[in-house]
């Protein structure tokens, strides 16, 4: 098992040097001149071409790009991203305040979307085809279909409007996670059900299922090995949705005012704020890096066969 | 010790717009002592299995019961560490996140609460494995030793009737008989009774002391093995003389 985890660990480093190379040459592949953009985001009033050449001469954009790519990859081993072209404030520090916000929104999150969809699929694979596994499924099927803005906007209309109990936006005590917890949740606990719903049919009526049936053992036990069986397929997904989920949060952020991460990348977008899109993109990667392989190994754990692999 | 009364069973067909059912087990009624082997001999498709999960617990019947030792195997607790089974699809016959050491201590779990190493050890050596097998997982194994671990397995609970259900149809004709002997010698030491459910005529002969003979969810015929060649109905017949031929 080590040796898995140690092969799959050197195979983190290529990977970030490919994100890492991709994520720079995007940004910097755009066609406005960083030097500009700086400028405008200072709001110098007249911006003539021999300003433009003196801030890029300033900045290091007119270094070649391998010599660029290079300092911003030095820098960026040390966490240092540089400062915003907006507010001169240090990238890292913008970027680990709001994404403190955002970590603990989808902590919440995965793990609501872990205890909706798991007791959701126990409860309907032995109630299979009854009144409840269809009424369940039904819903299920209706609310992966809605997109998380929509959730969000109904919610916060029958929550905050209607019956004025919950808060609207912002960040405070634990009412505030209620609405964008579960705008987030109600899609992504539909897809995991339902894939947790059919790898758990599978596995019922497997041979060492009724092995454990035919000697008496006790439904909690074999529930807890049909679970852990069922499991392989839902980790491969659901470690892959983490960093979709503080990806995809930006959404949410925006519907709810959520100081996070998301709102952030969107904010430096609209402003051209090219090393906060920049360091946001690496560390996105990262993310996906980073439990793509936790997705493996939880799936060795789980299945040894594929230990050799 | 296992008693099947008036067993019917039924599914509903597999078309959304009728409530029709397949009568799978039609009226099944047979008995079987004690430290006894009784094969239940079928075509595919006959109800044998079906009939097994009956036995086993794993289904319920639409009527009729089944009893070991006077006690419905409906109820979980009652059937606890009494009835095991064998199965004939190995691949999934273990659980796969399981090593051979926890499948078989999972087992002896069941009918006591003290269990050791050392009488896996044991287990395994009376199937024919070694040690060295015990911290394997079902993949590491061949179909044979797979099996192998089934019976060990199956014996682990000390149980009273194992449910053999075309334990050895996926397997090589050499590992069969094999494993036959290994079923034989088990009986003898364990004192056990098997239900030895197959299409294989000829392993039935070889191992039970009685056969009955299954078609379309009834009982064709009961006999006991050494009358195989006086056998009154003509499905009987033909079924034998098919075997005979060969």
């Amino acid at each position: 098992m080590y040796k898995y985890i140690l092969k799959r660990l050197l195979f983190l480093l290529p990977m970030m040097i490919i994100v890492s190379f991709i994520a720079f040459y995007l940004i910097d592949a755009s066609s406005s001149s960083p030097g500009r953009i700086i400028l405008e985001a200072q709001g110098v009033p007249e911006i003539t071409q021999t300003l433009i050449e003196e801030t890029n001469h300033k900045y290091g954009f007119d270094e070649p790009f391998v010599v660029r790519y290079f300092l911003w990859m030095k820098k960026a081993a040390q966490l240092d991203f540089g400062k915003s072209f907006v507010s001169n404030e240090n990238v890292s520090t913008l970027i680990l305040t709001s994404f403190f916000y955002t970590l603990k929104l989808t902590i919440a999150t995965a793990v609501t979307i872990i205890l909706f969809s798991v007791s959701l699929s126990v409860v309907c694979v032995f109630l299979k085809n009854k009144f409840v596994d269809k009424i369940i499924r039904s819903g299920m099927f209706f609310l992966a279909a809605t997109p998380p803005y929509l959730i969000g906007i109904i919610l916060i209309w029958l929550f905050s409007v209607k019956f004025n109990s919950l808060p609207t936006s912002g960040v405070g005590d634990f009412s505030h996670y209620i609405l964008p917890v579960l705008a987030n949740t109600i899609g992504y606990a539909s897809f995991f059900f339902r894939m947790l719903r059919n790898s758990m049919l599978e596995n019922i009526h497997e041979n060492y299922v009724y092995f454990y049936r035919s000697s008496g053992v006790s439904e909690k036990k074999i529930i807890k090995h049909i679970i852990k069986n069922s499991l392989q397929t839902a980790v491969t997904a659901f470690s892959m949705a983490i960093p979709a989920l503080i990806a995809g949060t930006a959404v949410i952020e925006n519907i709810f005012a959520w100081p996070g991460i998301g709102r952030l990348c969107v904010a430096a977008i609209f402003n051209r704020d090219i090393p906060i899109i920049q360091a946001y993109v690496l560390l996105i990667g990262l993310f996906y890096c980073v439990f793509n392989i936790l997705a493996d190994i939880i799936n060795a754990w789980i299945n040894p066969k594929l230990r050799e692999a | 010790m296992l008693e099947v009364k008036n067993v019917f069973k039924s599914y509903k067909k597999p078309d959304f717009f009728t409530m029709k059912r397949n009568m799978v087990l039609h009226d099944v009624s047979f008995s079987m002592d004690e430290n006894e082997c009784l094969g239940i001999i079928g075509e595919s498709g006959s109800g044998k299995s079906t009939l097994s999960r009956l036995i086993l617990g794993i289904e319920a019947p639409d009527r009729g019961e089944v009893l070991i030792n006077r006690k419905s195997v409906k109820n979980r607790r009652e059937r606890k560490g009494i009835v095991s089974a064998v199965f004939q699809d190995y691949t999934s016959s273990i659980n796969p996140s399981a090593t051979v050491h926890d499948t078989i201590l999972e087992s002896m779990q069941i009918s006591k609460t003290k269990f050791n190493r050392q009488e896996a050890i044991e287990l395994l050596n009376k199937v024919g494995l070694s040690e060295d097998y015990l911290y394997r997982h079902p993949h590491e194994l061949s179909g044979g030793e797979v099996q192998r671990v089934c019976i060990a397995r199956a014996i682990a609970s000390k149980p009273m009737l194992i449910v053999l259900d075309e334990a050895i149809s996926s397997l090589d004709a050499s590992i069969q008989v094999t494993i036959l002997d290994l079923l034989k010698n088990l009986k003898k030491e364990y004192n056990l009774s098997y239900l030895f459910i197959t299409h294989d005529i000829q392993a039935a002969a070889y191992i039970c002391d009685k056969l009955i003979i299954f078609k379309d969810g009834k009982i064709v015929e009961k006999i006991k093995t050494e009358d195989i060649k006086n056998v009154k109905e003509d499905y009987s017949k033909q079924l034998f003389n098919a075997v005979l031929a060969v």
